[in-house]
């Protein structure tokens, strides 16, 4: 699943860290998720999705090999 | 409570369970060590409950589970494979089977130097202790792989 939290995070100008911060989690799940090996849950994308102001398929987007 | 302060918890609950241990040793008696066990692994329940500040970190919960998952797949066959054994070298008699019993030479013979009189030898008590021992190796192994799997690595910000 790909995802394009980088790009809003550079655009609030936030590290990962800080994004962690805000969301409750750690830096390394914020990395894992960003390099798309996790996926995170519904609650946390909604989380991610919130923080951003933003719809969660304008950050989350899913391919076909993910509905196989 | 804060973390340190039940990391000293640990501490002072193996103490006392050392002494516990020791004392049923002594008397000879092993109910104060089983039960004083389960009242420490009840306290640390409930203490680690209380600590605060510990982020609920779901990518962490979901390796913790994979990791503990496998770990209970391999050691449910490992233990189930051990009691099989135990239970042939203990009950071949009572099945009335005990000529298909290959221990059940070294048990009546007991060949001098083999240590049979030994605790550890043999003893079903160590090798499910040492068993129990494996789990917590493989728990860390487990660990590590879906860490990396799961891209736990502590990159630099990019």
């Amino acid at each position: 699943m790909k995802n394009s939290i980088k790009v809003f995070r550079a655009k609030a100008n936030i590290t990962q860290e800080q994004l962690a911060v805000a969301l409750g989690v750690y830096r390394q799940t914020i990395i894992a998720i960003e390099k798309s090996k996790y996926v995170p849950s519904l609650t946390l994308a909604f989380k991610i999705a919130r923080h951003f102001n933003v719809n969660v398929e304008e950050i989350f987007e899913c391919e076909e090999a993910d509905l196989k | 409570m804060k973390q340190n302060s039940f990391y000293i918890l640990i501490g002072i609950v193996v103490t006392a369970l050392v002494g516990v241990f020791w004392l049923s040793l002594q008397w000879n008696n092993s109910v104060p060590i089983q039960i004083g066990f389960i009242i420490g692994v009840i306290t640390l329940y409930m203490a680690r409950g209380r600590i605060t500040g510990i982020i609920d970190d779901e990518r962490s919960v979901a390796i913790s589970q994979k990791a503990a998952l496998r770990t209970l797949e391999v050691f449910w066959v490992v233990f189930f494979t051990f009691s099989l054994g135990i239970i042939v070298w203990t009950s071949s008699r009572f099945f009335g089977l005990e000529g298909t019993s290959t221990l059940r030479f070294i048990r009546e013979h007991n060949p001098p130097g083999m240590g049979m009189d030994k605790p550890f030898f043999f003893n079903p008590g160590f090798i499910q202790l040492l068993l129990l021992c494996m789990t917590i190796f493989l728990y860390v192994g487990f660990k590590f792989y879906y860490e990396r799997k799961y891209g736990g690595e502590d990159a630099d910000e990019e």
